[in-house]
């Protein structure tokens, strides 16, 4: 398979099971976790029979990746880019005409936008405190995806596929380079309930193997204990536990001198020492109220306040992929109003996040994504009740990027005087994506998966690499 | 733009003018000019434009399949066809492509790079002028493999049976043909075979492989007892018979034919249940069972509806294998995509589905191929019920199914009609934008202007296409109402100003023409078309207005002769808006949403009720073919709507010797069917054999199992796998007949043992130099848990139960609810196969979670306890045996003495740690109330507020309590605190205890012991003082209620006490109001395991429990 190429294969890890035995034949407890966790999945059918190791173990990506791992913040509805990042004073003469390039009467964005920053990019009065993070951003105003269906669409935005079960973007992430922390979830995908658009299908492996599959966390009611199941014995304390384990082991030890020290059982013993060590260091992951008050008071005490906050811990430690759902951005109706308290909710969370990244040195290699799954038209939606409103819209939407290699203060693309059509340097979502897998390190069309005799790749057969977002 | 430019390359033109165009005069020698033309206008054009992703430069990519660095490759072209056509730019694509009119083909793709006008022009006239191009070399062959050519892929070549080697064997190691064909390849590595295993690893091995479950401590007993030459045929023999098997390797089908329980959409927040996937996963089961042969297995699952003959139609169910995948929220092209995946490389290891947008990239299928098969699947259609698989006998749940099915099936039907009244109520209103939208944009509603005039109009584009149609008939015999409308649309716009007066000065005369509608047009004198369609929208705007007044007072039409004309153009039978109202789809697609969400939700609510009611009787979920089958297009780049060549139902070609097999008995799945299940197909016997040999062996023959292309790694023995395939089919295409053959083989039989030397030579063990070691999958270690807790339930068949529930129902795995909308946790933690598409081989991956759910689940906890609560492990006496007895059960051997004492001072160690369980806690009860000395009964009512450690009185209660010593009774007399025993068994009692106030406030408390059978037996009134409470010889029956009542007198202060009384009972047993005080849980903490259960989970988390060697 292609990835083989590519990536070091079982046997550049040094982890053919000859090797193995000769290297680490004193036993387990010795090991890193590095050097124990290779991968069966990396060396194609003949190595297979080499390793049997954890699929999660760090791996080096086609060329140095500049982002290590990635905060994709979901806004899901469809948030309007002409009142957020598309600026269009230029409808205002349109105002009360009927506007045939737009099919009706164009909605001229209630809000105002201010040149920001050095690089002077207007940002929308919706988002002040992202706003003064506007140097480290991009903004793509080109963006476009096929099809104004929210399912459809918020499917492609997170797999490349609106209706066949495709692996996530964090699934591929996580199969390209693995965890550095086996005691949390490698992909981590948060919201407020827990129930979202297309449900599973945004955060499924897939066809890729079950250890790549994202875990839902509902940040309503958090607990590590619901994100990782089982993750608690309501039995036997920790210490009775862990004389339990060493039982265990000293049998295993037995066993294995019989079996002559098989790689895999080695890696299944390991596998218990990581999962006894698990139940208590992931609680401490999902507990925000271990953060000072001036960090809490940072990200505000909203939803998305706390959702970032978790994002950022979850990253600290060690997840490679975290996707933050804020959905309700379905403006049909109302949209001043509405639209304001939804930016409300998340511009201080996100503007914090930013910052506070920055401050960690941790912004340079962590990308920050936002963006929806399409956008809104400039006309009014017809069928909205109330004030106005807009339409779902495919054929131009923005999405911005910071950090992890990220050009900063920079502005990618154009739609048209509407904000109709993208026209300049359009990017569709599988530019998106091949875009995102540079940044991580791969070349998107050498990121493949064999399965069923094809090799299946996120950005399937298209894809170009937007290398004006990239610093 | 053009016309510029083309001046300029004119004289080129001119001079070229004279010479024969197309592929030979280009292949003679180039003009100077031309080939002046070509290097300065063309070459550096195409290099700078097009070589990035369209060379065979090393570094350049090759994007669909097209180069253009060579006059070979422009000519050939990519998988859109050729690039260029020399002289006719119309037909090139490379024109095409660069003029960026066809949006779905722009190049260069980014619109940056847009070439010039000037440069399209120079590529134009380039083309015009035949093409020059003196470019040489080759485009690249990968793009179309030759079917000719691939012929000789070892797979497709016809299966021999080749002889049996000679092989010298001195070791004793062969004990079938199959050792000669692996021996013979191990001494040519200079490999030997592991020495046989142990029988009690052998038995153990043959188990796991053919049931999904260990041994039982017997069956390894009798088989370590019988010396017999056949005593391992016997075990063979005895697992095949059990019914246990087909469970075990009816999953393993089920991998191959994705099966999941519901349809993976999600519709109305519900996601669709299948009712009836389960009667394919017994169906499949049942045939492995009774050892259908595969050939008839292959036959049934494509066209059960061809091949099962009489009255049994239990066979239909077979067709679950096209019929449970997913079903990509309704789209059909994907669909079929899925079942012609799930056949062709289910059966033949072929990837055809591939070839949906592009000639397979790898494989000798090109797209014709896969349309081909297209064909058939689309001809073949799901009927709405599908047949019984039993015809439902008349119970009481069959009716009340029946009654309840009605109910929602008229809710349905009710609602369609009135939404689709209410629709057409207001699509009538719409009639003058109709009739403008036709004359503006015509009858189809692909026509992005006039979606958005329909958008703007809100007309429902499917009606007004339907519509628009029917109106365009009408024009042939248009009657006095539209006539006027036909003959203004009859004008273009430019003559409308100049000869609409015309037609509306004749109106008033013309006695066919309708008068209101005469007059209405005279008076409005239209000037435009715009202004004819307004003046017919309010007439028939008023006229609906007026019908509805005339209805409701109902008449059936209306009276005046003319309105009534008007009135049967939206009405009548002969109404261009009487839409087939029988044919549904119109129907929903008139209705819109509303319909189709409120079908959507009943039809949910349907599938609910078919899959949850004990009366639902099953149905197979077949296909049938279709009334009139047809062949498919190809479609280009698998898109709908560019449809390239007609597409016959055939056979694949590779597989055919000349002229490929036709599929057209009906839809043509049978032809298809029996074209897969041909002795003469290459592919099917050596697939099928080879899957069964690595469900055997850990890998297959052929390492890639679901693919036998040109990519497949060739065999390891490729004689033996045509020995073995022809041996299957002379052996009746019979499973269970290759399982015996391949398991009393002595390579199935060697041991599992590892050698450092042979690891350096065949690190693989392609050769078999050993038998790998495996791991229990997800059903085999879920089902091993069950049984070693002694509770795994045997039911075999019927709907899927939900085993992700605690406790677990005890059913095998393989009847667990398959949810491919959201694959629960515990199937995705232990690799359980990808139900969205085929699956030959789980990934098996060792993370934490597994050791997680072995360590922490409440299920692995609960087997764990069971299993020290077995009768026959209860039986053994001392603990050395029962130690003996996990060993035994767990691992089908003994422990080693070393085990033993490990297990022993383990115990010892934990055993201070168990914590004696109280009896009686449960005769203890916690309340408030008081004593009526009149009735002489107790008034109680329970406590239902606690805190950590004591019961409250709630709201009502104040600040009183009860702890496990004493308590505080309420600020009331009416509220005293109530400890109450109750009887469990009938005998004397003895009472005894210390009662303790000590506080100087208020008036202190009142104590008494009341029996509910002698009413109080004991009263104290204490302050700052201490009783000894002793109530002698009491008798009582099992039920009686002994309270022990403190109130708080007249005053309310300083009321706490302590009281810890005792009840003894004459043979014996004794009660402690204060040991056995408990309190409801709040928290999950269980009691903890004792030292038995937790030794039974450890060794259920050992290694040697979950591997198989």
């Amino acid at each position: 398979m292609e990835l083989k190429q590519h990536l070091p294969s079982a046997a550049d890890l040094c982890v053919t099971r000859r090797q193995f035995l000769n290297r680490f034949g004193m036993g387990f407890g010795a090991l890193s976790l590095g050097s124990l966790l290779g991968s069966q999945f990396m060396g194609g059918s003949s190595a297979q029979a080499d390793t049997n190791l954890s699929p999660l173990v760090v791996k080096e990506p086609h060329f140095p990746a500049k982002a290590k791992r990635v905060i994709h913040i979901f806004a899901q509805g469809g948030p309007s880019h002409l009142d957020t990042w598309d600026p269009k004073p230029g409808l205002e003469k349109y105002r009360d005409k009927d506007v045939k390039e737009i099919g009706g009467v164009p909605l001229v964005s209630p809000f105002k936008f201010k040149k920001t920053g050095k690089s002077g990019i207007e940002v929308s009065e919706l988002f002040p405190k992202i706003g003064e993070s506007i140097d480290e951003i991009s903004v793509i105003r080109s963006m476009y995806t096929d099809i104004p269906a929210h399912e459809f669409a918020t499917l492609m935005m997170n797999t490349g596929s609106g209706r066949i079960v495709k692996p996530s973007m964090g699934s591929w992430s996580l199969y390209g380079l693995g965890s550095v922390n086996q005691n949390l979830p490698g992909f981590i995908s948060l919201a407020p309930n827990g129930n979202v658009l297309g449900g599973s299908s945004n955060w499924r492996s897939a066809f890729l193997p079950g250890a790549f599959q994202g875990t839902m966390v509902s940040t309503g009611n958090m607990s590590a204990e619901k994100v990782i199941e089982n993750l608690k014995n309501y039995y036997t304390p920790l210490k009775d536990q862990r004389e339990q384990l060493d039982l265990v082991q000293k049998f295993n030890e037995l066993h294995n001198q019989n079996m002559k020290r098989e790689a895999e059982l080695e890696a299944r013993i390991q596998s218990f020492e990581l999962a006894f060590q698990m139940q208590t260091e992931a609680v401490d992951a999902f507990d925000i109220s271990k953060e000072p008050d001036h960090i809490k008071e940072m990200y505000g005490s909203g939803t998305q306040g706390r959702q970032m906050l978790v994002a950022r811990r979850l990253v600290e430690k060690g997840v490679r992929f975290v996707q933050v759902w804020d959905s309700g951005w379905d403006h049909h109706a109302n949209l001043q109003s509405v639209i304001a308290r939804k930016a409300q909710d998340c511009d201080q969370a996100i503007g914090a996040l930013l910052k506070d990244l920055k401050q960690r040195g941790m912004l340079e290699d962590t990308l920050v994504l936002w963006g929806g799954e399409f956008g809104r038209t400039p006309r009014h939606d017809r069928g909205g009740r109330g004030e106005p409103g807009r339409d779902h819209h495919n054929r131009s939407f923005v999405a911005w990027m910071a950090g992890g290699g990220v050009k900063g203060g920079n502005v990618h693309g154009a739609s048209d005087e509407f904000g109709y059509n993208a026209v300049e340097d359009k990017v569709h979502v599988h530019d998106l994506h091949a875009t995102i897998l540079k940044l991580l390190g791969f070349d998107h069309e050498k990121l493949t998966y064999r399965y069923n005799g094809r090799d299946f790749r996120l950005t399937d057969v298209y894809g170009n690499v937007v290398d004006d977002l990239i610093a | 733009m053009t016309k510029m430019s083309l001046k300029q390359v004119l004289p080129v033109a001119i001079v070229l003018a004279g010479s024969a165009w197309g592929a030979s005069a280009a292949d003679a020698k180039l003009d100077p000019k031309q080939l002046e033309f070509f290097e300065k206008r063309i070459r550096p054009v195409l290099a700078s434009a097009c070589y990035d992703c369209h060379s065979t430069a090393p570094d350049a990519k090759v994007k669909g399949g097209l180069v253009v660095d060579s006059k070979e490759g422009l000519l050939k072209g990519g998988d859109s066809g050729p690039s260029v056509v020399p002289g006719n730019p119309k037909k090139s694509l490379l024109i095409e492509a660069v003029e960026y009119h066809n949006k779905d083909l722009k190049m260069p793709p980014k619109e940056d790079n847009r070439l010039t006008d000037e440069q399209v022009a120079d590529l134009v006239a380039w083309v015009q002028m035949g093409a020059p191009d003196p470019r040489v070399g080759t485009a690249p062959a990968m793009k179309t493999i030759s079917i000719e050519e691939s012929r000789s892929h070892w797979a497709f070549q016809p299966i021999q049976n080749p002889p049996v080697p000679k092989v010298a064997d001195k070791g004793g190691f062969v004990k079938t043909d199959v050792d000669r064909f692996i021996l013979e390849k191990l001494k040519e590595k200079g490999l030997t075979p592991s020495p046989q295993i142990d029988k009690r690893s052998l038995i153990r091995r043959a188990a796991y492989d053919l049931i999904g479950l260990p041994p039982t401590p017997e069956e390894v007993e009798d088989f370590v007892k019988d010396k017999s030459p056949n005593a391992f045929a016997k075990v063979v023999d005895r697992y095949l018979a059990s019914p246990r098997y087909g469970e075990r390797w009816g999953r393993h089908w089920l991998d191959v034919a994705r099966y999941a329980d519901n349809t993976g959409d999600r519709l109305n927040r519900g996601t669709p249940n299948y009712p009836f996937s389960w009667t394919y996963r017994d169906y499949v089961i049942q045939s492995f069972n009774e050892d259908k042969p595969f050939n008839q297995f292959i036959l049934e699952q494509i066209a059960a509806d061809r091949v099962v003959k009489g009255d049994d139609k239990s066979d239909m169910a077979a067709m679950g294998f096209l019929t449970v995948g997913k079903r990509f929220m309704g789209n059909q092209e994907d669909v079929i995509d899925d079942r012609i995946d799930v056949v062709t490389q289910g059966f033949m290891g072929l990837t055809v589905s591939c070839a949906r947008c592009h000639d397979h990239k790898f494989d000798p299928i090109p797209t014709k191929d896969y349309y081909a098969l297209h064909g058939v699947f689309s001809s073949s259609v799901e009927p709405e019920k599908g047949p019984f698989i039993t015809p439902p006998k008349e119970t009481p749940e069959y009716a009340d199914f029946k009654a309840k099915l009605a109910e929602l099936e008229d809710e349905l039907a009710d609602t369609a009609r009135s939404e689709y009244e209410k629709s057409l109520t207001q699509l009538r209103s719409r009639f003058g934008e109709v009739l403008l939208g036709t004359y503006q944009y015509g009858t189809s509603k692909n026509n992005a202007a006039l979606r958005s005039f329909l958008r703007e109009k809100t007309v429902n584009a499917n009606a007004y296409e339907a519509w628009a149609k029917a109106l365009k008939k009408m024009s042939n015999e248009p009657g006095p109402v539209m006539k006027p409308w036909f003959d203004y649309a009859a004008l273009s716009k430019d003559e409308f100003s100049g000869k609409a007066a015309g037609i509306t000065a004749k109106l008033a005369k013309d006695s066919n023409v309708n008068p209101l509608v005469a007059s209405a047009l005279v008076k409005a004198e239209p000037k435009s078309i715009e202004e004819v369609s307004e003046v017919y929208g309010k007439l028939f705007k008023g006229m609906e207005k007026a019908w509805a007044d005339a209805k409701a007072n109902g008449v059936a039409g209306m009276k005046d002769e003319y309105e009534e004309q008007i009135r049967l153009v939206l009405h009548g039978p002969k109404s261009p808006l009487y839409l087939n109202t029988k044919d549904a789809r119109t129907l929903q697609l008139v209705g819109g949403a509303q319909i189709r969400n409120f079908e959507n939700r009943v039809q949910n609510k349907i599938y609910t009720l078919e899959t949850t009611h004990p009366g639902s009787p099953a149905r197979a979920m077949v296909l049938e073919d279709a009334t009139r089958p047809r062949d498919s297009f190809v479609l280009v780049r698998g898109e709908r709507g560019r449809k390239g060549d007609p597409a016959p139902r055939q056979f694949l070609q590779i597989l055919s010797k000349d002229t490929p097999q036709k599929l057209n008995t009906g839809s043509g799945r049978i032809d298809l069917a029996e074209a897969i299940a041909d002795r003469n197909n290459p592919l099917t016997a050596r697939v099928i054999v080879n899957r069964i040999w690595a469900k055997h062996f850990g890998e297959g023959l052929v390492r890639t199992i679901s693919d036998f292309g040109l990519r497949a790694e060739p065999p390891s023995h490729p004689e033996l796998l045509d020995h073995l395939s022809t041996w299957f089919m002379d052996n009746g295409w019979s499973i269970k007949k290759l399982h015996r053959y391949l398991m009393l083989s002595g390579v199935y039989q060697q041991g599992s043992v590892d050698s450092a030397k042979y690891e350096e030579v065949d690190p693989a063990n392609l050769y078999l130099w050993k038998m790998p070691i495996h791991r229990l999958d997800f059903e085999a270690i879920r089902d091993t848990v069950l049984m070693h807790g002694g509770n795994l339930d045997l039911a075999a068949g019927g709907k899927p139960v939900d085993i992700t529930e605690n406790p677990s129902p005890n059913r095998r795995t393989v009847y667990g609810r398959v949810d491919r909308f959201a694959l629960p946790e515990m199937f995705r933690t232990f690799d359980f196969a990808n139900p969205d598409m085929t699956t030959s081989v789980r990934n098996p991956t060792t993370v934490p979670q597994q050791a997680l759910f072995m360590m922490n689940s409440p299920f692995v906890i609960d087997q764990a306890k069971l299993m020290v609560q077995r009768t026959d492990f209860l039986a053994r006496k001392t603990d050395a045996e029962k130690v003996k007895f996990l060993f035994q059960t767990l691992f089908q051997r003994d422990p080693s003495a070393s085990e033993i004492s490990m297990a022993q001072q383990y115990l010892q160690a934990q055993a201070a740690k168990d914590v004696k369980p109280v009896t009686g806690k449960e005769d203890w009860s916690y309340g408030y109330g008081y004593y009526d000395p009149k009735t002489k009964q107790v008034r109680f009512r329970a406590m239902t507020d606690n805190t950590a450690n004591t019961y409250t009185g709630g709201k009502k209660g104040g600040s009183a309590y009860l702890s496990a010593a004493g308590g505080m009774p309420g600020s009331v007399a009416k509220f005293g605190v109530i400890r109450r025993w109750t009887a469990p068994k009938d005998g004397r009692i003895f009472i005894s205890g210390p009662l303790t106030h000590k506080e100087k406030e208020g008036d202190g408390i009142a104590a008494r012991v009341v029996s509910s059978r002698a009413g109080e037996v004991g009263a104290w009134n204490l302050k700052q003082s201490r009783q000894d409470v002793v109530i002698e010889h009491m008798d009582v029956k099992a039920g009686d209620t002994v309270d022990f009542i403190v109130d708080c007198r007249a005053n309310s202060e300083g009321d706490r006490f302590v009281w810890l009384p005792v009840i003894r009972m004459e043979d014996g047993p004794e009660w402690n109001a204060r040991a056995q005080f408990t309190l409801p849980s709040k928290s999950k903490e269980q009691t903890p395991l004792n030292s038995w259960e937790k030794l039974a989970q450890a060794l259920f988390l050992t290694n040697e429990l979950i591997y198989v060697n």
